[in-house]
């Protein structure tokens, strides 16, 4: 190569920098990610592999002097494989290889930087979304996990076999401190474990975060003493900088056993720092994912809530929105199963069906539990015991505040309904089938069930939503 | 005020059939049963009835209970289903016996 040819300004097709190698073989330590490419018409998809991987790692759009002082085959990510998307002829996903000392230990600021951080405006591509990461046992290793993990929360809270119920206070924004705090006991007397803040109750001037910490400490406190069992509250400890974030929680750590946090909208260090005061402090953290579904909805541009998941899990929450499958809020079963697996498994194999593009094992990091929250009610139990098993917390919002008799009445229907199906289950009843009997005869003996069976029995949300499916596995032509 | 016993406190008290089938699910998912008993339910550490129930019978299981229901009339009783194999923790635990 001559001194002209090498210092020649221009733009060189990505694939023939060495960015597209479908010969390459991953290292057991690389960081795999699957794209869903669409390229821009002419494109070639593997000039647009070759160039999501370029632009994510080492290159920039021309040759640079200082590339020459550099171990560039090392540093530079690889498309190494390319699959036509089922039914789709405009789309391929592209597996892309990164080297492990790409990213910093213990990251997720750093690898969503590098690899979602400027790909996405690419012009080469009309839309891209991440589907999903594989992350090395060696790169998981730097990263701490969920502070306190399933098996810990459980024993600090002494409830075992049967799922943990919860409810989001409502009306989300307006009552007063002691009114909220009064909602707060009524669930908790009534029979549920926990309560929560809704993602946007922080500290307005309606209700400031002290005065509400205050009162529901009072409510927890009470319903405590009156039931003999474990409850807690999840007081939202988002704000506007991590100083107060850390202010709120240092109070919240004398009033409730749990806080949360809107993890994505205080970024992923604020979550990270917040995750380390827990640990520090044996204090249970729940995920709000508000702001998720500007980028995980759409199926053919963002990133799948799987990866964010994955994130949550590794930086460590101990309790995480997932989707209800049978609820208000959109959701693919499959998919919704499968990431329940990534929040819980140790190892959790590739399975297209289910959109897991990679094996995924979990290394040293605990579990957490998914949180099914939205539309969902007493007559639901069957099918949500049965979908998700005893290792998840059920909310039930409306379907515990909107009850006729009130939330205590709503809390106990809901603990009787998990009661009678998770005994009916152990017996080697067949839940699905038998649930609405489970639940007529457990509702004779309590008037709490019958009432929120006669409200709420019927009501279902199965409008089909098309936005965010799974590809087919195949197409049968 | 009523006070909760967690898993299944919200039914009517346990009858001995329904302890059977529950003590036949923890033996079919094979977890170790453990018996324990306490007078203050709400705290975390309950005494223990003997070691772990290993390779123990539905009709051993059910003795013990017994045996441990008469020695301790004051207490609360309560069965645990150990998962070894599963995250070494508890899968399942409630109270299948009442102070007199």
């Amino acid at each position: 190569m001559t001194d002209q040819r090498l210092f020649d300004a221009g733009v060189k097709p990505y694939r023939d920098t060495g960015y597209y190698d479908p010969d390459y073989v991953p290292a057991e330590t690389d960081v795999l990610a699957a794209f869903r490419l669409t390229p821009q018409p002419g494109v070639p998809p593997e000039e647009a592999g070759a160039a999501v991987a370029g632009e994510s790692s080492t290159a920039t759009w021309t040759t640079v002097w200082s590339d020459y002082m550099v171990d560039l085959d090392r540093y530079k990510a690889k498309c190494y494989r390319l699959d036509p998307v089922p039914g789709r002829d405009d789309q391929y996903i592209a597996y892309i290889a990164y080297d492990l000392d790409l990213f910093e230990e213990g990251s997720i600021a750093n690898l969503a930087s590098s690899i979602v951080g400027n790909v996405f405006g690419f012009k080469a591509l009309r839309a891209l979304r991440l589907e999903d990461l594989r992350l090395p046992v060696a790169y998981l290793k730097t990263f701490p996990g969920p502070p306190n993990g399933i098996q810990v929360e459980r024993d600090r809270l002494g409830k075992y076999g049967r799922p943990i119920l919860g409810a989001t206070i409502k009306p989300k924004l307006g009552l007063s401190p002691k009114m909220y705090a009064r909602a707060v006991y009524e669930c908790l007397r009534g029979g549920l474990d926990f309560t929560k803040d809704d993602e946007n109750i922080n500290s307005q001037p309606f209700m400031r975060w002290r005065h509400r910490f205050e009162f529901v400490a009072e409510a927890i406190r009470k319903a405590e003493e009156e039931t003999g069992e474990r409850k807690g509250h999840y007081l939202n400890v988002t704000a506007p900088d991590v100083e107060q974030m850390l202010e709120r929680a240092e109070f919240a750590k004398e009033c409730s056993p749990i806080i949360m946090v809107d993890f994505l909208t205080v970024g992923f260090s604020a979550f990270q720092t917040l995750s380390n005061w827990c640990r520090r402090n044996g204090v249970l953290l729940h995920l709000h994912r508000a702001m998720h579904a500007v980028s995980t909805r759409q199926r053919d541009h963002g990133i799948h809530w799987r990866v964010y998941a994955k994130w949550a899990r590794m930086i460590g929450g101990d309790h995480v929105h997932n989707g209800t499958v049978v609820g208000k809020l959109e959701g693919d079963r499959n998919a919704t199963v499968a990431i329940n697996d990534l929040l819980r498994e140790d190892f959790v194999p590739v399975d297209p069906a289910r959109g897991i593009y990679f094996d995924q094992p979990w290394a040293s990091i605990p579990a957490m539990f998914p949180v099914a929250s939205g539309g969902i009610h007493a007559g639901q139990v069957p099918e949500l015991v049965s979908i998700f098993g005893d290792d998840v917390v059920l909310q039930f919002g409306g379907g515990t505040l909107g009850h006729p008799r009130g939330n205590a009445a709503g809390a106990t229907a809901n603990r009787v309904a998990v009661d009678a199906v998770v005994k009916a289950r152990n017996e080697g009843r067949d839940i699905l089938v038998d649930g609405p009997a489970i639940l007529e005869e457990a509702a004779r003996r309590s008037p709490e069930l019958a009432d929120a069976l006669d409200l709420w029995g019927g009501v279902t949300f199965e409008e089909a939503d098309p936005t965010n499916v799974l590809d087919p596995v195949e197409v049968s032509r | 005020m009523t006070t909760r016993l967690e898993t299944f406190s919200f039914l009517p008290p346990l009858d001995r059939r329904d302890v059977r089938l529950q003590i036949e699910h923890i033996l079919a998912e094979g977890w170790l049963p453990i018996v324990e008993y306490g007078t203050d339910p709400t705290q975390f550490l309950w005494s223990w009835w003997k070691l772990p129930l290993m390779e123990a019978t539905v009709e051993q299981v059910v003795e013990e209970i017994d045996a441990c229901a008469r020695a301790h009339p004051d207490a609360y009783v309560r069965l645990v289903g150990w998962d070894a194999a599963g995250g070494q923790r508890p899968r399942i635990a409630f109270v299948v016996r009442r102070p007199r």
